[in-house]
């Protein structure tokens, strides 16, 4: 049952904007008896965590309509060298529509955990949090154990294999790392369903912080993996963009200067857009560094059990988390 | 004796991945460069391949299995074989390339290092 509903497309998204709807409701019905700065923090967080998912899927989907690009123009090459082998339908994608949703599954984790923390050494739970917080828990553990697509099926490994192809599909996540990301989930899922008290709090982050580690090092190298796909991705564009219209200049080629003017000027656009998209994840990926080395000097001092500075840590992982979304824009599509 | 080629030595080395990777960024700062059709139907034909090797040995070792280490091999020969025709192409309009020598050294370096079927 919860698997076919985390088969849904936006089984992910109705679940997060639930769990923000709870955190709202626990906000109204706190405001006057919670701390102040608790209260500031939950705010922003309720208010981060959707759009937060939302641009990530904008950051992933707009990899996926790139490399769908340099397949639409790879068809143009097929059509133009006879390639009676081409078929359209053999086209792989990049990252279906459940790589996506783990992907955002993880990053929303993320950021689940480091406010949980901050709620839990404050002592302000309410109900709704709580039951929000089941609801995460029981969903990322589900999820952990459903995270196993096969790669062979995902990477399009045969179809690719194909001599001559240039189509390819993104090196995904290995089974290693698969593994890695299900045993995060599910360590983070029962930390948020059994919803820890404050004494056992700093061993249960100490506890946490290879599972954070390792979901931080699996994005890491997922996004950097996708950088070079991008990267690959771009050149390609450019490059047959430039054949087309040199052909296309050519005496005798008859091409309507207007449309030959319009092609000139996609050149630069593309470009810029590379350079863009290339700075958003190389930030995304610094963002995820430091939220991994914030939760690392967070275990560090856990380990001292002094309270105040746990608290200044605790803190400063909240923030670490929160900016996360900062980083996830939408890659231009087109 | 035979004289048939060593298998290659998959997943590839680092000097071997440096060198694919080497070539194709040669090829396209060589396209970058130049406004010459010849050269660039010429490269656009056999970059792509170049970095299908890249790309096909991240795979390999992602997965480590069967079907990725045999496209590897596939994907090495039919790239290197790509790769003396294209060798042959240049020296024959060796005039066009303004990288003519960095692009054929980069691709004898590569054939050294991965002879391929």
């Amino acid at each position: 049952m919860q698997n076919e509903a985390i088969d849904r497309e936006s089984g992910i998204y109705t679940h997060l904007h639930r769990f923000a709807a709870a955190i709202a409701i626990g906000l109204s019905l706190c405001a006057t008896g919670c701390l102040q700065h608790v209260a500031k923090q939950s705010a922003a967080f309720s208010a981060s965590l959707a759009p937060v998912v939302g641009q990530s899927a904008a950051a992933y989907r707009g990899a996926v309509a790139l490399h769908d690009r340099r397949t639409d123009y790879e068809a143009v090459v097929a059509y133009e060298n006879k390639d009676a082998s081409y078929n359209p339908r053999d086209t792989p994608v990049l990252l279906t529509e459940k790589d996506i949703q783990s992907r955002l599954a993880v990053l929303a984790a993320l950021q689940v955990y480091s406010k949980s923390l901050v709620e839990i050494t404050q002592g302000t739970s309410s109900p709704e949090l709580d039951a929000a917080s089941k609801s995460v828990g029981s969903n990322l553990t589900s999820l952990g154990n459903d995270l196993a697509p096969s790669i062979e099926n995902v990477l399009g490994i045969d179809a690719a294999a194909k001599s001559g192809s240039t189509a390819t599909a993104a090196p995904l996540l290995s089974t290693e790392v698969r593994n890695g990301i299900s045993t995060g989930f599910n360590a983070l899922g029962q930390l948020l369903v059994n919803r820890v008290v404050a004494n056992e709090l700093p061993g249960k982050i100490v506890e946490m912080d290879p599972h954070v580690q390792a979901l931080c090092k699996a994005l890491s190298d997922d996004i950097a993996i996708l950088e070079d796909l991008e990267e690959h991705d771009y050149n390609r564009i450019l490059n047959l963009e430039k054949q087309f219209i040199l052909k296309d200049e050519k005496p005798g080629s008859n091409a309507d200067p207007r449309q030959l003017r319009a092609e000139i000027m996609k050149l630069p656009e593309i470009a810029r857009q590379q350079r863009e998209a290339n700075e958003k994840l190389a930030a995304l990926r610094a963002a995820i560094a430091n939220l991994a080395l914030t939760h690392h000097t967070l275990a560090a001092e856990a380990q001292h059990n002094n309270p105040d500075s746990l608290k200044d840590k605790l803190s400063e992982l909240s923030g670490a988390g929160s900016n996360l979304g900062k980083f996830y824009s939408s890659l231009p599509a087109d | 004796m035979s004289n048939l080629p060593a298998a290659p030595q998959i997943p590839l080395g680092a000097d071997v991945r440096a060198a694919y990777q080497d070539l194709y960024d040669k090829m396209q700062a060589q396209i970058d460069r130049t406004m010459d059709l010849a050269v660039i139907e010429a490269l656009n034909t056999w970059q792509p391949q170049v970095e299908l090797v890249l790309t096909k040995d991240d795979l390999y070792r992602l997965s480590a299995d069967t079907a990725a280490f045999e496209a590897l091999q596939k994907q090495i020969n039919y790239t290197n074989e790509g790769l003396r025709a294209l060798r042959a192409q240049i020296l024959a309009i060796a005039s066009h390339f303004t990288m003519a020598a960095d692009i054929l050294a980069a691709i004898d370096e590569a054939l050294k290092l991965l002879p391929g079927a």
